[in-house]
């Protein structure tokens, strides 16, 4: 064994570009297989540690998760199988704390009493079963409190909210975010509050706002989804949203499911299922891709081994024997690449975390038993690469090696077939990263109906008195175009307005503005010639299209139509363009946001004039303002962050498979050489010689491509399926991927190609 | 036809010179049949090699056919040796993947010949060799005979003045060697001029004359 390890290591080092290959190639692709499953492995274990995380179920429909306030109570006293509920909401407020003027942010969870009984959330100062009793309790999160009370206990103190609400904080708990999907959040308040907060006097029984989540217990030993059938009944009786028949079903999602619900929800994180398996495919491709470089490699190799192989088996070695030992050697050199990997993985963590924004922290993830599994896996990745090649090699004859007959064996073709492999891996994730990145593209620059450059967009924080003040102050500022007061922008998308119309519902989306905002966002509008009147409202085309009315209506739902606007997008464009109905804004209504256009030259200088006048009239507050299109460009942050990530392995993919293509070319010439050098006396010139070498790693890419085209091209039309706009699956993305794959293949091997034709043949030939 | 002046060949490596030929001068005339001969390392293939354009002399001149052909460069020597010269090995090089007809009919596929005109050069060959009925055969499905017949049929298919043949019979028996020389004798009365490295006494007498090379100098020339 000693002895076979010796020879082994020997015939490593005299076969360098072998060695490196095979060990770099692991090490590379085992170091993003750790990396990948680490984070794979903290994705997959959100909410895992919660103790309740088998009866816990967040409630949905088809469309949305979200249900009015009085919807838990009713399911707890119609089912006993209901053990206890909490609404989610999320809110922020500025408020005052100690020995500080400056209003801070601060952002909070508003929950249910029961929210610290049903999720796992440890209390470091309180009793979960009473710290969110009362309707006026709050709980810090241990940051928050350290940050402004210091190392004293906060535990009964007093927060203040606009200035009217008071709040006593009743505990203080350690890392919610923590390994759950609970957003990171400066405090958790009681639900109840809410009805304080934005007077809502009867909240408790107002089935008509449905914007809150809701979680539920299920009683231990119980089926509490089996009930979903009776509460759809019971709600197609009681409740306005299915009786109206705007939504279907009730669905029981259980807790571990949340995370990776299409369905977004209040105060949550989520990632995207759809990521997740392509970081799956990813990794196996990864892993895949060096095995069969390892294998490729080793079979090419295996002549110049071959003579030891024929030996062994001359004097007596049996096959099992061999096979076994070669088993061995590669599994060997998986280990020595995967501690390699694992040195890799730290110095990369970084560089990875910034990069595909992640937060992995690979210090905890070293534990004995990850240690114990990896090793295991490990193994098996070592056995699965070691097992074909020994099959292969010591199938020969011992004869037919002494005589040379190996090399021909040598030429068939499997590794072909394994490089045409590669390329198709390749080709498809170019032409993936290209449509993804496409697609993010055209979604960001899109011509969206209106204008979305030099927009900022504020908060309105001031009182209704100050408004004409406030604007006369910004208009007043050097490089301030326009400003607008409204309820609703293309950005937030307005508020939800839902009706019936000719014994139909219908749904629209509705912005409250003043006059300032049809400028300012350069809407096209066609007057329909009805006289101004204050109620007069504005529709988009599309809901004059879909509601069957005139092309210019003079009226609709009892107010005066002004005009029609043209079709512009006020949501992400996963969306089709909705119903839009536009208000005119009131002295009374309330005000959402204050938007400043801006021109395009001095915009710090002019910003920070803007947030002075701001905060003459803001008491304190301090301006937390966003640009339209930063905040649209973020709407497609999942896009951008899949096209990153496929971008960057497909950049590994490419090198991984380079380098196994550069060394199989390396082999290939070298089991060529007498070939070319007979070629080259009867008369080949260097250039017929390059092209007879590359044309058989040409044919694989072109082979490849037919297979890889079909394949991406079905992948990718199933995920623009997912956007109501979308880029053309054009014919150009395709050929390109194949002539950056055919360039890549030319690169790789002409250098090689070129070096062996140059070659004096008469070195070839000499020692036949 | 080949007029070769002090003729000198060094292999350089890093820290020894070696006179692979040193100041050789040969004169060859057309038509004739030249064994060259000498013990292991005398310089006898470094100067086969020579003569065939497949490497370049360090000094010394070499004129083929009132060509000074001692310094062209590599794309310039395959121009020239394409169809002027060709060449018989001893370990045959012939290419595995090829069969017969395929490794015959190499020659005249760098030298763009037609398709048609290939097809027929090939079959005469064929026949004057008497490998005709092996044209679908792979290399190693001949025997040593059979495989250095198609080298020779390889080497003349193009019809060049030229035939270099180096130790041409090494890996036969002496049946199939003598078959080989008789061949090559034929060929040269047809009119090729032949220029044959050997070690064997007995193919040198196939030659018109014989010159022996000892440590790379020109040691005897002989008469046959």
């Amino acid at each position: 064994m000693i002895k076979n390890l010796k020879s082994f290591v020997r015939y490593l080092l005299k076969n360098k570009l072998y060695t490196l290959i095979t060990i770099v190639g692991f090490s590379i692709s085992l170091t993003f297989v750790i990396l990948i499953s680490v984070y794979l492995k903290n994705e997959l274990s959100v909410n895992s540690s919660q103790v309740n995380k088998e009866r816990i179920y967040r409630l949905t429909n088809e469309k949305f998760s979200n249900f009015s306030p009085p919807i838990g109570a009713l399911l707890q006293s119609k089912f006993p199988e209901v053990e206890s509920f909490t609404r989610i909401y999320t809110h922020s407020a500025f408020i005052k704390v100690p020995k500080s003027d400056m209003m801070v942010d601060f952002s909070s969870l508003l929950a249910d009493s029961t929210f610290f009984n049903i999720f796992t959330v440890p209390l470091i100062e309180g009793d979960k079963n009473t710290v969110l009793k009362t309707k006026n309790s709050i709980v810090l999160s241990k940051e928050f409190a350290n940050k402004f009370y210091g190392n004293k206990s906060p535990v009964g103190k007093q927060i203040t909210i606009y200035g009217r609400i008071t709040a006593t904080i009743t505990g203080v708990y350690d890392k919610l975010p923590e390994m759950t999907h609970f957003s990171k959040v400066d405090g958790i308040m009681n639900f109840r509050l809410l009805g304080d907060l934005w007077n809502w006097k009867d909240m408790e029984s107002d089935f008509g706002n449905c914007s809150f989540d809701l979680y539920l217990l299920a009683k231990p030993h119980t089926n509490l989804p089996s009930k979903a059938p009776q509460i759809l009944k019971l709600f197609k009786e009681d409740f306005w949203i299915y009786k109206q028949e705007r939504v279907e079903e009730v669905i029981f999602e259980p807790l571990p499911e949340v995370y990776f619900s299409e369905m977004n929800g209040r105060g949550i994180e989520q990632n995207s299922k759809t990521l997740i398996n392509v970081l799956l495919v990813i990794v196996f491709l990864i892993l895949i891709l060096s095995i069969i470089n390892y294998m490729n490699l080793t079979i090419a190799q295996a002549g110049t081994r071959a003579k030891d192989i024929a030996i062994r088996k001359l004097v007596g070695s049996s096959r099992t024997r061999l096979i076994l030992q070669h088993i061995a050697e590669s599994i060997i050199l998986i280990i020595i690449a995967f501690a390699i990997a694992i040195f890799l993985s730290f110095l990369a963590e970084n560089t990875f975390n910034n990069l595909l924004e992640t937060k992995l922290n690979l210090e905890n993830v070293f534990t004995f038993n990850a240690l114990l599994i990896s090793s295991l896996f490990i193994i098996l990745i070592g056995f699965i690469s070691g097992i074909i090649p020994s099959l292969i090699i010591t199938k020969l004859k011992a004869i037919d090696v002494v005589k040379g007959g190996f090399v021909r064996k040598n030429r068939a073709i499997y590794s072909r077939v394994l490089i045409g492999f590669q390329y198709v891996v390749v080709i498809t994730l170019i032409i993936s990263t290209i449509v993804i990145s496409r697609q993010a593209t055209f979604m960001i620059n899109k011509d969206l109906g209106f204008n979305k450059t030099n927009i900022i967009k504020l908060p309105y924080y001031i009182e209704n008195s100050q408004q004409v003040g406030l604007k006369s102050e910004i208009q007043k500022i050097p490089g301030v175009k326009n400003v607008s007061y409204v309820a609703g922008t293309p950005i937030d998308g307005g508020n939800n307005y839902s009706f019936t119309y000719k014994e139909k519902p219908v749904s629209f989306q509705m912005f409250k503005v003043d006059s300032a905002f049809f400028d300012m966002m350069d809407l096209k509008i066609q007057p329909t010639g009805v006289a101004y009147a204050k109620n007069g409202i504005w529709l988009n085309r599309t809901a004059v299209k879909d509601l069957g009315l005139d092309s210019l209506p003079k009226s609709f739902e009892e107010h005066p139509v002004l005009g029609v606007t043209n079709d512009f997008h006020f949501r992400s464009l996963n969306n089709k363009i909705g119903n839009l109905m536009i208000y005119q804004l009131d002295s009374t209504d309330n005000i959402w946001s204050i938007l400043v256009q801006i021109e395009g030259k001095n915009i710090p200088e002019t910003i920070s004039k803007i947030k002075e006048a701001y905060w003459k009239f803001s008491q304190g507050i301090p301006l937390e303002f966003e640009f339209f299109d930063q905040k649209i460009s973020s709407w497609y942050y999942k896009e951008k962050r899949m096209a990153t990530i496929i971008k960057y392995f497909a950049i590994l993919s490419i090198i991984i498979s380079v380098m196994g293509i550069y060394a199989i070319s390396v082999f290939y010439n070298l089991q060529k050489t007498k070939e070319i050098g007979i070629r080259k006396v009867n008369g080949a010139t260097v250039f017929e010689i390059i092209k007879l070498l590359n044309k058989d790693f040409i044919k694989w890419v072109v082979i490849a491509f037919i297979i890889a085209v079909p394949i991406s091209y079905y992948a990718m039309n199933k995920w623009l399926e997912g956007f109501a706009y979308k880029i053309t699956l054009s014919w150009w993305i395709f050929a390109l991927a194949g002539f950056i794959a055919l360039v890549i293949a030319l690169v790789t091997v002409s250098w090689n190609t070129f070096v062996s034709a140059r070659r004096n043949p008469v070195e070839s030939l000499k020692y036949e | 036809m080949i007029k070769i002046e002090n003729l000198t060949k060094v292999f350089r490596t890093e820290d020894i010179e070696t006179y692979a030929l040193n100041s050789v001068t040969i004169n060859i005339e057309k038509g004739e049949f030249v064994s060259v001969m000498g013990p292991s390392g005398c310089g006898k293939s470094t100067l086969l090699n020579i003569i065939g354009l497949l490497d370049n002399p360090t000094e010394g001149s070499y004129f083929f056919n009132q060509k000074e052909v001692a310094n062209l460069r590599e794309k310039d020597r395959t121009k020239f040796r394409k169809g002027n010269i060709g060449f018989v090995f001893q370990s045959f090089n012939l290419i595995d993947e090829l069969n017969v007809y395929d490794n015959i009919e190499l020659p005249l596929v760098y030298l763009k010949i037609k398709a048609s005109e290939r097809k027929k050069k090939v079959e005469d060959v064929m026949l004057r060799m008497k490998i005709g009925h092996r044209a679908k055969h792979f290399p190693q499905q001949l025997s040593g005979g059979q495989q250095q017949r198609v080298a020779i049929a390889r080497a003349v298919v193009a019809n060049p003045s030229l035939i270099l043949a180096d130790e041409p019979t090494g890996n036969l028996d002496s049946k199939n060697g003598i078959e080989v020389m008789n061949l090559l004798s034929e060929l040269n009365q047809d009119g090729a001029t032949i220029v044959m490295v050997t070690h064997s006494e007995r193919d040198a007498n196939f030659a018109h004359r014989t010159i022996n090379l000892f440590d790379g100098q020109v040691v005897l020339k002989r008469t046959n």
